[in-house]
């Protein structure tokens, strides 16, 4: 039993030692392939980094801005910049910039997430005055008088079951009603912008035509666009 | 010896030999007992054989285990690299700069000789290579073939030569490849790097100094230069010399705590690329291995040594000051005139040579002399490369103090008086130069020679220089940049005679002031004075040439357009762009 087992430990070890002993062999000639391999990638990066590192020299690339740019490129102190322009979006992102971070500090990406960041602010904030001032000029400008009475006339009664003499007295009841608002508005108006509010509103004319026309689409004749 | 009876005896009646007492026949041994004895024995043996063989295949076993775990554990550049492939780039490593980018490279590169033994068919050998090189000098390959001997017809071949050239198939060319050192910077680098030659060994600069390293490490050698400041430093020195018709121009940036330098120009230069052999002794570093009388700058170091005396205060008067004083014979006087009296801080800001004299004496020679000698102005300076040069030694005689308080009569090498002034600015911190990048390790360690005070006063001194209307170098006040610094027009030395024309003018400038980081040291060789040149005054004015020919009107300038250029770069923090001015 004692010598079967040494057998088989004795066979099973040439086995082993074999086939170790052949991986190894193959591992080798892999490990010697991709070194090559690796060698001629190398060799090759060696290259193209000279390559680059030869093009991207200082004296190379001003040559070249001197040969193909017809820019000049002329040295400003910040002074000499802030004189020659006026404030502009970028400047302001600069000023936020200088007032909330110190530049040396951030690393380029991170002064590029900032700079996203605040024109993203200032975009926003700017459509948030455009919004406000947008809902101001609604405010200032109400309705016109036509508009209005026939939105006061859906709201309040149904056509169809009024009579003519009904549907007259309603309609001077609204007209007054109307015109009494209109008034009130129009002074409001007069007060913040009184040369606006005389060409659009006080117009005689404008209130006529309104005015006829209105009757016109209840009584079912065709209107007439205003000029 | 054997009983056959005996045996017969013992083989009838079996007693076993122990109990029967000792015989003679007892020594033998029965055939029973031989028998089983010699079957145990042969089982023994195989047994042992048997062992022994295991024994063999274990230790092969544990050679080949030992082996597979050494393969694995060891690191495969080790063991494949090095022993079964051979690297490209072994001979020479790369050099860096601070950003590393590349300043000198090995690649291999072909070069064609001409094998004449070999040679088959000699006319169509030529008629293949004046195709390929239409410019060569074919006389020249036919007499060489003549001769019989192995010689080259075109080193350094390009790729679609070396294509032609291998495409031809002739025995007769040999294209063998060798490392070449390649330099994209060309000329940029020529004082720092140095040359090497064909056997790849460095014949000077950094080539030389670092030979060893370059060749046995395995790393690129850093430098603490920085190849876009040495570019715009080139940049203005060229065109300083253009401007002032120089013999040559140096510059030196370095860092005050640190001690790295940023950039070394020395002009002219060489392109490195080409291998020229350099004997001219204008292409000598200026800055590293140039000895020369630098002038009103070692006024400074008169000021600071009074201070640090305490024989003087910034204030203090210095009455009834001649114009001109004779000193052993010579007479010694202003550049320019000037008020009688003046403060301590005054003297150095109009420069006054009578003023420096008379605050020299009152420090009197010993202590003098021991404060020069900290600043270790005169003794060959520990630095990374061969070139250096030695201040040329001299003895203090009757008029030296005098002489030596406003920097004449004394030599030294720019690079040490940039290390002096990096001293004073630095808070009295001795430092070291380098070129090898130290990873901002400051090297504040090697004691204090100059009080904190002391520096404080001489850099707002320095200021003043450039920001009073009466100083020196006044063109160079940068608005944000707070720079600092010291003129000096030294006359040259021509076959022992001081010439009247041929002048250095130096200014050595640190910034920003209120807290020293880098100093400036910008040298014109020679320069002259500029007829249609327009110098801009701070206050606008205009003014179209200038006949007077010290640093103050021309060095000022080309530094001041260099830290101009250089400033935004090096993020001082300019106070302009930070609304602090």
């Amino acid at each position: 039993m004692r010598n079967i087992l040494i057998l088989i430990i004795l066979i099973s070890g040439l086995i082993f030692t074999s086939l170790i002993k052949n991986k190894t062999r193959l591992l080798e000639k892999e490990l010697l392939y991709l070194d090559k391999e690796i060698n001629i990638l190398s060799s090759d990066l060696s290259e193209a980094s000279l390559d680059f590192h030869y093009l991207t020299t200082p004296e190379r690339i001003s040559l070249l801005a001197k040969n193909f740019l017809n820019e000049n490129f002329m040295y400003y102190k910040e002074s000499q910049i802030k004189k020659s322009i006026k404030p502009k979006k970028d400047l302001i992102i600069l000023k936020k910039l200088r007032n909330d971070y110190i530049f040396s500090q951030l690393s380029t990406s991170e002064f590029a997430n900032k700079k996203t960041n605040i024109i993203k602010e200032i975009d926003s904030g700017q459509l948030l005055i455009a919004k406000r001032k947008e809902s101001q000029i609604k405010k200032l400008i109400k309705p016109k008088k036509d508009l209005v009475i026939l939105k006061k006339l859906k709201n309040d009664y149904t056509f169809s079951q009024l009579n003519t003499n009904e549907f007259t007295n309603k309609k001077t009841n609204v007209t007054k009603e109307i015109d009494n608002e209109q008034l009130i508005i129009a002074q409001r108006i007069d007060s913040k912008n009184p040369q606006k509010s005389k060409k659009i509103i006080s117009s005689k004319k404008v209130q006529q035509w309104a005015g006829i026309q209105i009757i016109k689409a209840l009584l079912g004749i065709p209107t007439i666009p205003f000029e | 010896m054997h009983n056959k009876k005996g045996e017969n005896n013992n083989s009838g009646n079996h007693i076993p030999w122990r109990s029967r007492g000792i015989f003679f026949d007892d020594y033998e041994t029965s055939k029973y007992e031989y028998k089983q004895q010699s079957t145990f024995s042969e089982v023994k043996l195989s047994l042992n054989r048997v062992s022994f063989v295991f024994f063999i295949f274990l230790v092969v076993a544990f050679v080949f285990g030992s082996k597979i775990i050494y393969l694995a554990s060891i690191k495969k550049e080790n063991y494949f690299t090095n022993k079964l492939v051979p690297s490209v780039f072994l001979k020479r490593q790369d050099i860096l700069d601070r950003n590393n980018n590349l300043l000198a490279r090995n690649v291999k590169l072909y070069s064609a000789a001409i094998k004449p033994q070999f040679i088959i068919d000699k006319g169509k050998l030529l008629i293949n290579l004046r195709l390929i090189f239409p410019n060569m000098d074919m006389d020249r390959i036919k007499k060489k073939i003549k001769i019989g001997k192995y010689f080259y017809i075109k080193k350094r071949l390009n790729e679609s030569e070396w294509k032609k050239l291998w495409l031809l198939g002739d025995k007769s060319i040999d294209l063998n490849g060798k490392q070449f050192r390649v330099y994209p910077h060309e000329s940029l680098f020529s004082h720092v790097l140095g040359q090497i030659d064909d056997d790849n060994l460095g014949i000077s600069g950094l080539e030389k100094s670092f030979n060893k390293r370059l060749t046995e490490s395995k790393n690129p050698l850093i430098l603490s230069l920085d190849a876009n400041l040495q570019h715009i430093i080139r940049e203005e020195l060229v065109s300083g010399n253009n401007i002032f018709q120089t013999l040559g121009s140096a510059a030196l940036l370095m860092e005050i705590d640190s001690g790295e330098i940023l950039s070394l120009v020395s002009l002219p230069d060489f392109d490195l690329n080409k291998r020229t052999n350099i004997e001219d002794p204008i292409y000598l570093n200026k800055i590293t291995k140039g000895v020369y009388e630098l002038g009103s700058v070692f006024k400074t170091f008169t000021l600071a040594a009074g201070l640090e005396s305490e024989s003087i205060k910034a204030n203090t008067v210095f009455k009834d000051l001649k114009n001109q004083i004779i000193c052993g014979g010579m007479p010694i006087s202003e550049h320019d005139k000037l008020p009688k009296n003046l403060t301590a801080e005054e003297i150095l800001v109009r420069s006054s040579n009578i003023g420096a004299i008379r605050i020299a004496q009152r420090v009197g020679t010993k202590n003098y002399k021991e404060f020069l000698n900290s600043l270790e102005l005169f003794e060959k300076i520990n630095f990374e490369l061969e070139e250096v040069g030695i201040p040329i030694p001299f003895e203090w005689g009757k008029c030296t103090l005098e002489t030596a308080s406003f920097g004449h009569g004394i030599t030294t090498t720019p690079l040490q008086l940039a290390k002096a002034y990096a001293i004073i600015g630095n808070g009295g911190h001795k430092i070291n130069p380098t070129i090898l990048l130290k990873k901002n390790i400051s090297l504040r360690n090697e004691g204090q020679i100059i009080s904190l005070k002391t520096s404080n006063i001489i850099n707002s001194m320095l200021r003043k220089v450039v920001s009073n209307k009466k100083g020196t170098a006044s063109f160079a006040d940068k608005k944000g940049y707070e720079v600092g610094g010291k003129t000096g027009s030294a006359r040259k030395v021509i076959n022992g005679i001081y010439s009247k024309e041929k002048k250095i003018n130096t200014f050595v400038s640190l910034f920003p002031i209120s807290k020293p980081k880098y100093v400036l040291l910008v040298m014109l060789d020679e320069p002259k004075s500029a007829p249609d040149f327009v110098y801009e005054f701070s206050s606008g004015y205009k003014l179209t040439g200038e006949t007077r020919n010290t640093a103050g009107w021309n060095t000022v300038i080309v530094a001041g357009n260099i830290i101009e250029k250089i400033g935004p770069i090096l993020a001082t923090n300019n106070l302009e762009a930070f609304n602090k001015l």
